[in-house]
């Protein structure tokens, strides 16, 4: 099964790079007959460490919109942005200035990443700049994500809408297994959605596990 | 009947209970003053849009989305969430988009110049004194290398004064004066056994000597900046524990806003995080002080007492950066010093009330020789067990 927007050049996925001839961080470019490909590397983005680990159930189409909590300086959002093309729209938030300082040039050549600086455990404080998504990704590294995104979910999630999250053990608590970690947080987001996938990231990342799921 | 407003970057609108629009008003159309009228709908008090909005309801019973002097609010309220849904369709409709190309192209103009705006504000005076003292320590580090360079350097030429002059700063002071070698007190210059470079090999040792100056002086001034800018931002805590641990202390924390937010048993601790995990994770044991060890009243402690010592420290600053990050009127830098003084003071009196139990000696020895074997023994296989202990766990964790 082909994920929707990435394409596969031997053992790597790649996405067709939105501005040709620019790089976002030092990834490895492919030049095709179908146009500029970005190399998407499972070291930098979570989500590319789970597709190389074999997820291929990713709900991502072409126009959709994203709410991106914890955005970072951009470097998985690069290929989301590729992948949802110019109608799609991906709203980052994120809490750290100093990484939205990075974002907003990216922003200025992405037209369809929105940089927003702000807490995502506070939605408050942003609602008013976002609309209703389809998907909601989260990689945040707080001992309460699951409660984030569930919180987020109600807010911003439309009907059907789906959520990725990347939790990590290590942030939640350094001292239990991450195994029961694991177990603990999809009993918590099951109250609200139901999961299709999880992809432990070992050893692209450690102790992280990435959940793909739909609201209920 | 009650009513809900609530506002996105298009415009607000007022909804009533049936999630029904009741009335819209439109941002003007550009991303500037969107981002103005944005701003003030943000702002507790109501801005001139949101008055015109409510004038034109009629209803008594108003609901915001945050919160507003003298309404209630609610989130997510009922007008947020349709404002949220139909976004597209209240912009085609009144006409301020024609495409859903453009719609987009309106969110992420105004949302990046709200962003931008934030960006500005966000940088405080303790993001300033953070990167000034991590510049200290870097120039610290830089003036050590460099003179260890100049040591051997000039070494060459006049070992014997490289031996004479310890401060670093003096000998690169010599070098760019004198150059040549002159007599000093129990140095005679015949006698050198320096090699006899020529003047071009000098100058070049000079120049050098020259920049260790310039970064020594500079390192004082940042630090003189250092002293001023942490009274400033945090008058309280500096006077207890001195400028430069209170520009660690935040350093470390991020901000002031957030080393205000820690409680006492973090800030005992920040610094020695290494240590707390082992202790968490099930080996070694808990530390007693991280950064704050820095401060006098603990390198002043006997031994025994420096965990009271790091606790008390610890709550004091927690105090008072509290009251420097909510701008609190009370003075309480002065009382605080005076009180951990006091206590200083008492630990020292006390006598030890454990004998220390290491290696035994000669002395007791001599006093009763069977008891003290075993207790030596003891001190033995105890070190061992440890040492291995220790080498187990270290191999465990590289593999």
């Amino acid at each position: 099964m082909a994920i929707t927007g990435v394409s596969q050049f031997g053992k790597e996925y790649c996405t067709k790079n939105m501005t040709p001839g620019k790089k976002v961080y030092d990834e490895k470019i492919i030049r095709r007959s179908g146009g500029e490909f970005r190399v998407w590397d499972p070291t930098k983005s979570k989500l590319g460490a789970a597709i190389y680990k074999g997820l291929r159930n990713v709900p991502i189409f072409n126009g959709m919109k994203i709410l991106y909590l914890g955005i970072s300086t951009g470097t998985t959002a690069s290929h989301l942005s590729d992948i949802i093309g110019a109608d799609g729209l991906i709203y980052g938030v994120e809490f750290s200035s100093r990484s939205v300082r990075d974002l907003v040039p990216l922003s200025k050549k992405r037209k369809n990443i929105i940089p927003i600086l702000g807490d995502a455990r506070t939605p408050e404080n942003w609602t008013h700049l976002i609309e209703k998504v389809d998907l909601i990704y989260e990689d945040v590294a707080q001992p309460d994500q699951s409660d984030i995104l569930i919180r987020n979910a109600k807010i911003f999630l439309k009907k059907g809408g789906s959520v990725m999250i990347a939790i990590k053990a290590r942030s939640i608590n350094v001292a239990t297994n991450p195994m029961e970690i694991f177990a603990n947080e999809r009993k918590k987001l099951e109250t609200y959605f139901t999961i299709s996938d999880a992809i432990n990231l070992n050893p692209l990342e450690k102790d992280h596990i990435f959940f793909v799921a739909k609201v209920k | 009947m009650t009513t809900y407003i609530a506002f996105c970057p298009i415009g607000i609108l007022a909804t009533n209970e049936q999630r029904k629009p009741v009335s819209f008003i439109a941002f003007p159309n550009n991303a500037k003053k969107r981002a103005d009228e944005i701003e003030n709908c943000l702002k507790k008090t109501i801005s001139d849009l949101e008055k015109k909005i409510i004038s034109q309801i009629k209803d008594k019973e108003i609901i915001f989305e945050i919160k507003k002097e003298g309404y209630s609010h609610e989130f997510p309220n009922m007008s947020g969430d349709y404002l949220r849904t139909n976004t597209a369709e209240i912009a085609r409709t009144n006409n301020i988009v024609k495409s859903k190309t453009e719609l987009n192209q309106l969110f992420h103009e105004t949302t990046t110049e709200l962003t931008v705006r934030k960006m500005r504000i966000s940088i405080g005076n303790d993001k300033l004194l953070m990167q000034a003292i991590n510049t200290t320590d870097e120039l610290t580090k830089q003036i050590n290398t460099m003179t260890m360079r100049i040591r051997e350097w000039y070494g060459y030429y006049f070992p014997e004064i490289i031996e004479r002059i310890n401060d670093n700063e003096k000998l690169a002071k010599y070098i760019s004066e004198t150059l040549y070698r002159t007599d000093i007190k129990g140095i005679d210059v015949e006698e050198s056994m320096g090699a006899n470079l020529a003047k071009e090999d000098l100058e070049e040792i000079q120049k050098y000597a020259k920049k260790i100056i310039i970064l020594a002086e500079e390192k004082r001034e940042l630090e003189k900046y250092i002293e001023k800018k942490s009274t400033q931002i945090a008058p309280n805590t500096t006077q207890i524990i001195g400028a430069p641990l209170v520009a660690r202390l935040i350093a470390h924390a991020g901000t002031l806003k957030k080393l205000a937010g820690f409680p006492s048993s973090t800030i005992q601790i920040i610094g020695a995080e290494k240590a707390l995990f082992r202790y968490l994770k099930g080996s070694g044991t808990s530390p007693k002080h991280g950064l704050i060890f820095q401060s006098t009243f603990i390198q002043r402690a006997p031994k025994q007492s420096r965990g009271k010592m790091a606790r008390t420290l610890a709550s004091k600053i927690s105090i008072a950066s509290k009251m420097d990050y909510y701008k609190s009127s009370d003075k309480v830098g002065a009382k605080y010093k005076t009180d951990l003084e006091e206590l200083l003071k008492k630990e020292i009196a006390k006598k030890p009330q454990h004998q220390h139990q290491g290696k035994p000696t000669f002395q007791h020895k001599n006093k009763g020789i069977n008891k003290n074997k075993q207790s030596f023994d003891n001190y033995n296989n105890k070190f061992k067990k440890n040492k291995k202990f220790g080498k187990k766990k270290f191999s465990q964790k590289k593999r």
